[in-house]
Order: structure tokens, then C-alpha cells, then sequence
């Protein structure tokens, strides 16, 4: 499929060239092109939302996406050369093309690296039941300090877990360092964890080690929040730069058509 | 398969399916959600201590590509008037200067020296286009 693409695009150039020593304009077939092509790339989206219908399976729609994408960027050369365009409209327009492709671009290698990162932290969960897994361990470790309050006859734990720990469990947290790959919540954990345990009597470390064990359950879930929100974020840029474009390429299209009368 | 995170029968786990277009808004606040969850038209089925159901992700999404392409033609709309000329905004058919020789030989008429379609409207356009 990229040996199409490519050929493609090669031969529209080889015919513009052509064109051009002709003394003929090929602005207005390149530019057609680059539409059609841009509007078969908007079909990917419109596959997303109709899974009942029977049109094939959803990678090789994604397949199609990325490799014409990267002929669009053929394709717009081809169509507008390398220089950056001097009018404000057709800079807008060559603006949106590049943010589309950029944000694809990135979009495409957290799709590849990313399940790779959550597959290497574990315990994969359904990021939709990720607030009813924060839920369970908030419970969990509610729960352990209670029974520790109630085993001890203090609450020098309850006080700290409510000072410090609860904080933790009540949301994802360390979302930006989990994405970059820092070990700033383990530090965090450990560095909380180790400034209650010397206050605590010996049936309370025993708690201690239990809120520990939640702690990690914790984290790992939070490093499945970060990457999966990531995972899905990126397109909050590239499909309303994607649907901006497209008004702007078919009023530019139109345009170009009315004026070249 | 005791885990309710991994099993995937039906009657043993939340059935969470991502192309709903509403999610339980206790679930936005990090909680566990309804087993119900909202309905199809983002109302909670809750009457004692109904939740605001959340839009999700993909409903967002739609939304915001939708907006964002409605504002583009609205922008490009407006900066065709006279209102948005008025105001110094560049024209959403500003193709550029023109070079040196042809900005002399339309220093007169401007665009329509030699585009018909320039400042005919949009009935102009259409009886250019036909």
C-alpha cells in the first residue's frame, strides 16, 4: 500500500510538471486530489462511530488512515510547494495542515509505544472501571485504618492517613509523572509511609505494611489512568483541527474554483 | 476470574461499554458508579440523590470537532463582510500580494480586474460557477 501511495503521488507530480510546460494550470486537479483524498481520510472517523456496519475490520481502516495521511503530505507539496503561503486564509489553512499532521504523527507513535508501557506495568484495567477501582482501594484502606483504630485503642494512623494518605486515594494522582516515566510516587509513598511508621506502635506497622501493599495497588492503576487518558487525549487536537481544516480546504477549494473563472 | 476487573461475563461485572454517550457521574467524581448507570439521554435514574451524568469521551469529542468546524465557517463567513473589513480583520479570500506587475495592472479595480467573482456576492459566485 505505500508503494500505491507513493506511485501516486509521484505520477500526479510527473503530470503537474507536465502541465506546467504545457502552459496549462494544474492547481485546480492537484488541489481536487488533495481534497478527495483529505475527505477519504475523514471516513475514518465516520467508521468509528458505525461498528455495527459491516465495513471491515477497524485496523485496516487505521492502516489506510495513517498511509494516506502521509500521502496528504505528498500531495499538499505537490499542490502548494514548500514555501509558506503569503495570504492570511491560505495560511490559516497551511497552519491546520500542519497541526492535523503533527498531532496524527504523535498520535500514531503514543498508539504504538504506549500499550507497550501499559503492558509492562500490569494489571491492565478497562479505563472506564478505573473510578470504581479508585473507589475499592479508597474503601480498602479506609477500611484498615479502622481496624486498626479499633485494634489499637488510638488513631495515630487514622489522624496521618486522613493528613496526608487520603489525598492519595481520592483521585488519580502523579498523572503528568507517570506520563514522562518519573518515580516521583513511589518517592512519595515511601517518603509518607516512612515519616508515620516510627510514631506507631508494633500492631499498627502491621496496618502500615497493608496501606503500603494499597499504596502500589494504587500507583499501578494510576500509571494505567496516565497512559490511557493519554492514549485518547491527543485526538481532542487532532480531530477538531481535522474538521477545521475541512471547512477551511472546501471554502479555499470553492474559492479557487469561482475565481479561476 | 473472581477479579470483577477481569472477568468479562455480564452478570458478574459492570458492563462499561465506551460508545455510550453518557457516563455515571459518580464515576466523574471517582467514585463507583450506578450499577444502572445513566440513561440513554444522560439523565440519572437515581430519584433519592441523583448524580449529573458526564458525557464521555467519544460523545465529547464529536461535540468539540463539531463546534470547532461550525466556528471555522462562521469565522470564514464573517470575514467576508464589510463588518470584518471595517474592523482591519484579513479577508477570508485574501489570497496574498500580488506580484509587482500585476499589482500595477489592477492598481485600479483590484481583483475584480480580472476575476469576475470578486465582490459579486454570493448569487455572483453562483452564476460564475454555472
Amino acid at each position: 500500500m505505500w508503494g500505491v501511495a507513493a506511485g501516486a503521488v509521484g505520477a500526479l507530480a510527473l503530470w503537474r510538471l507536465h502541465a506546467l510546460g504545457s502552459g496549462r494550470n494544474p492547481d485546480v486537479v492537484t488541489g481536487g486530489w488533495l481534497l478527495l483524498s483529505v475527505l477519504a481520510l475523514a471516513l475514518y472517523g465516520a467508521r468509528r462511530r458505525l461498528r455495527v456496519l459491516p465495513l471491515g475490520p477497524a485496523s485496516a481502516w487505521l492502516a489506510l488512515h495513517v498511509i494516506g495521511g502521509v500521502a496528504c503530505v505528498g500531495l499538499y507539496l505537490v499542490h502548494a510547494g514548500l514555501a509558506w503561503p503569503s495570504g492570511a486564509a491560505d495560511q490559516a489553512l497551511a497552519a491546520l495542515f500542519l497541526v492535523v499532521f503533527v498531532s496524527g504523527t504523535v498520535g500514531h507513535l503514543l498508539q504504538a509505544l504506549l500499550p507497550i508501557r501499559l503492558t509492562r506495568a500490569g494489571d491492565e484495567i478497562i479505563y472506564e472501571r478505573i473510578p470504581a477501582e479508585i473507589a475499592r482501594l479508597r474503601a480498602q484502606a479506609e477500611s484498615t485504618i479502622v481496624e486498626a483504630a479499633s485494634a489499637c485503642g488510638h488513631d495515630t494512623l487514622g489522624t496521618y492517613y486522613a493528613q496526608s494518605l487520603a489525598w492519595y486515594f481520592d483521585r488519580p494522582r502523579f498523572t503528568l509523572q507517570h506520563v514522562l516515566g518519573t518515580a516521583a510516587a513511589q518517592a512519595w509513598e515511601a517518603r509518607k509511609l516512612a515519616a508515620v511508621e516510627r510514631l506507631l506502635d508494633p500492631r499498627e506497622r502491621a496496618s502500615l505494611a497493608g496501606l503500603a501493599h494499597l499504596c502500589r495497588a494504587k500507583r499501578a492503576v494510576d500509571v494505567q489512568y496516565a497512559l490511557q487518558t493519554l492514549l485518547r487525549r491527543w485526538t481532542y487536537l487532532h480531530a477538531p483541527a481535522a474538521a477545521a481544516f475541512l471547512v477551511m480546504a472546501a471554502w479555499h477549494s470553492m474559492a479557487a474554483f469561482v475565481y479561476s473563472r | 476470574m473472581d477479579d470483577p476487573r477481569i472477568t468479562s461475563r455480564s452478570d458478574r461485572s459492570p458492563y462499561e461499554r465506551p460508545n455510550l454517550g453518557w457516563r455515571c457521574g459518580r464515576a466523574a467524581r471517582w467514585d463507583r458508579p450506578c450499577a444502572a448507570g445513566p440513561g440513554p439521554d444522560g439523565s440519572c435514574p437515581h430519584r433519592d440523590g441523583p448524580c449529573r451524568p458526564r458525557r464521555a469521551h467519544r460523545r465529547r469529542l464529536g461535540l468539540l470537532s463539531l463546534g470547532v468546524a461550525l466556528w471555522t465557517l462562521a469565522m470564514v463567513v464573517f470575514l467576508m463582510t464589510d463588518l470584518a473589513d471595517r474592523a482591519g480583520l484579513p479577508s477570508s479570500l485574501d489570497a496574498g500580494p500580488l506580484s509587482p506587475a500585476h499589482a500595477i495592472a489592477t492598481a485600479d479595480l483590484g481583483c475584480a480586474a480580472c476575476h469576475q467573482a470578486d465582490g459579486a456576492g454570493l448569487s455572483g459566485w453562483v452564476s460564475v460557477a454555472m
